[in-house]
């Protein structure tokens, strides 16, 4: 059964493409052809009637950023953003560094490792932007967006002796919520350089954790990392520094640990504030081609966390992120209850019409005060209350501290990426070439590992 | 604390806690109760500087 017609890429040469959303036996795919390279599919939800139930919850508004390029070739080959693109900014990414002191065998950035490796590829690495280069493409970004939530990425941006100074930057020119966006191995070890992030203005560590146990990082970072993923939480507590636990998710390597990073997250709030699953895309170094069985779609994850987590936290505690695309992420809202159980706040009926709530914002603004509000370091208030269990003051008090999301933002590859969502995209990478590329299509490769955006011609590569 | 009345009894009200609903979570909270027809209310004070709080709050992490 067609579901809607939108464009894609062939996933071979990268040339757009016209594509369908196609119902099959209750999971919908991804159907396209390409010329030259023949028919393409990929599974991109299961559950056709929920599928049709969150397209409901999609909200259209006209874009506010600033448009630093103009359509030629059209979407994705002009991102700037371009005057096709519908989705504000809600959080850019920079990448301060290329090097990284891991080597994973999964990586959508493809940084290169800065000690020697066998396995490392050849080519050395980048030079690190200056803080003047950085400076301008903060510039680029406040043009384009305003004073957004920045994520310093990499590469592994703790690699840089300087990364306090570019929190300082950023602050200087406006940007509250500053994310740095690491694997932790440094924070765990250098409990003095962590608090320099802090005192410079860091609102929160977004650490990779993609589990409890060193066969799963192994696995997933090529390196034992457990024990330094405690420490570097160990270390965050010390610093009074709020984090957010973001593992990428593999089919067969670590979904069966989902409940045990619910645990975790637990066992170290109020220093956890979030966990943001990031199932994995095939872009940049992936082991082999995917097939359906290698994805995990949105309603695969929150079966998974509802099972995991022994019913704990349900399917119907989450909602559909506030996007004009609302296959594109979700969302809930837990509190951790004295009793230790998560106590949910979000309760979402996807049959139920949307009710319009909240329309005075964009979706993009929506997201920036949820990041803005929410993923920073929160003591209890110290209230001392004697609230009686059960009652709206102890519920009220918990949530000043014990407040925890749980989100999830599957990211497109160049097999399931549809054009219509990456236009509405809210996460945008800002490019050394100081212009605005959606997340998706800035770390997109082809089926052989060719990047769709090059740095070293500074625009797309288009195949025509 | 003033004696309230029952908005459609207009017999005095008791002190006690009632069940609020909010965001589909039901929690009891200190109001006030008809012995009567079971209504029940709250002080502007406790909307004020416990309700509306705590809902701000909330829906702020919501969202």
């Amino acid at each position: 059964m067609l579901l809607g017609e939108t464009e894609s890429l062939c996933p071979v040469c990268l040339r757009r493409v016209a594509a369908r959303r196609v119902a099959e036996d209750d999971d919908v795919y991804l159907e396209k052809d390409c010329p030259e390279h023949g028919p393409h599919r990929a599974l991109i939800w299961r559950g056709a009637r929920l599928y049709l139930d969150w397209a409901r919850h999609g909200r259209a508004v006209a874009a506010t950023h600033h448009k630093l390029t103009t359509s030629v070739q059209g979407c994705p080959y002009d991102c700037g953003l371009c005057p096709e693109h519908k989705g504000d900014t809600c959080t850019a990414v920079i990448e301060v560094t290329a090097r990284c002191n891991l080597n994973c065998p999964i990586c959508f950035a493809s940084a290169f490792s800065s000690s020697p490796h066998p396995s490392a590829a050849p080519a050395p690495p980048t030079p690190d932007p200056s803080l003047d280069k950085l400076r301008d493409m903060l510039h680029a970004l406040l043009d384009s967006s305003g004073p957004c939530p920045v994520q310093l990425s990499g590469g592994e941006p703790t690699l840089r002796d300087d990364l306090p100074e570019v929190v300082s930057l950023a602050q200087e020119l406006g940007f509250g919520h500053i994310q740095v966006n690491t694997n932790g191995v440094r924070i765990a070890g250098d409990a003095s350089y962590l608090k320099r992030l802090a005192d410079s203005g860091t609102s929160v560590i977004y650490l990779q954790c993609d589990g409890v146990s060193d066969d799963v990082y192994r696995h997933t970072r090529g390196a034992a990392l457990a024990e330094i993923k405690t420490r570097a939480l160990a270390n965050c507590a010390e610093a009074k520094m709020g984090v957010i636990l973001v593992p990428t998710l593999v089919p067969g390597v670590n979904d069966h640990q989902i409940g045990d990073i619910v645990r975790l997250a637990k066992e170290w709030m109020p220093t956890v504030k979030g966990i943001h699953f990031q199932p994995v895309s095939y872009f940049g170094r992936f082991p082999h081609p995917p097939q359906d069985h290698d994805r995990l779609t949105i309603p695969d994850l929150l079966q998974a966390i509802e099972l995991e987590t022994g019913g704990e936290i349900k399917r119907e505690n989450f909602a559909p992120r506030t996007r004009q695309e609302s296959h594109c992420a979700f969302a809930g809202l837990f509190v951790l209850m004295e009793d230790g159980k998560l106590l949910p706040i979000t309760h979402f009926d996807p049959t139920t019409p949307p009710s319009g709530q909240g329309a005075k914002e964009s979706p993009a603004e929506h997201t920036r005060r949820f990041i803005e509000h929410k993923w920073r370091f929160a003591e209890q208030k110290g209230s001392g209350c004697s609230c009686q269990p059960g009652s709206w003051l102890e519920l009220f008090d918990r949530a000043r501290a014990y407040s925890l999301s749980i989100s999830g933002m599957p990211f497109q590859d160049a097999g399931n990426i549809d054009l219509e969502r990456l236009k509405t995209c809210c996460v945008h990478v800002v490019a050394p070439w100081q212009r605005l590329v959606p997340l998706c299509a800035y770390y997109l490769t082809s089926v052989d590992g060719r990047r769709l955006y090059s740095s070293e011609l500074r625009t797309a590569v288009h195949p025509g | 604390m003033a004696e309230w009345y029952c908005f459609k009894c207009k017999v005095p009200v008791e002190e006690r806690d009632v069940e609020m609903t909010y965001l589909e979570i039901v929690r009891f909270i200190a109001g006030l109760k008809c012995p009567q027809c079971g209504a029940a209310y709250l002080t502007e004070e406790t909307v004020e500087e416990t309700v509306r709080p705590g809902e701000e709050q909330l829906e702020e992490k919501l969202g």
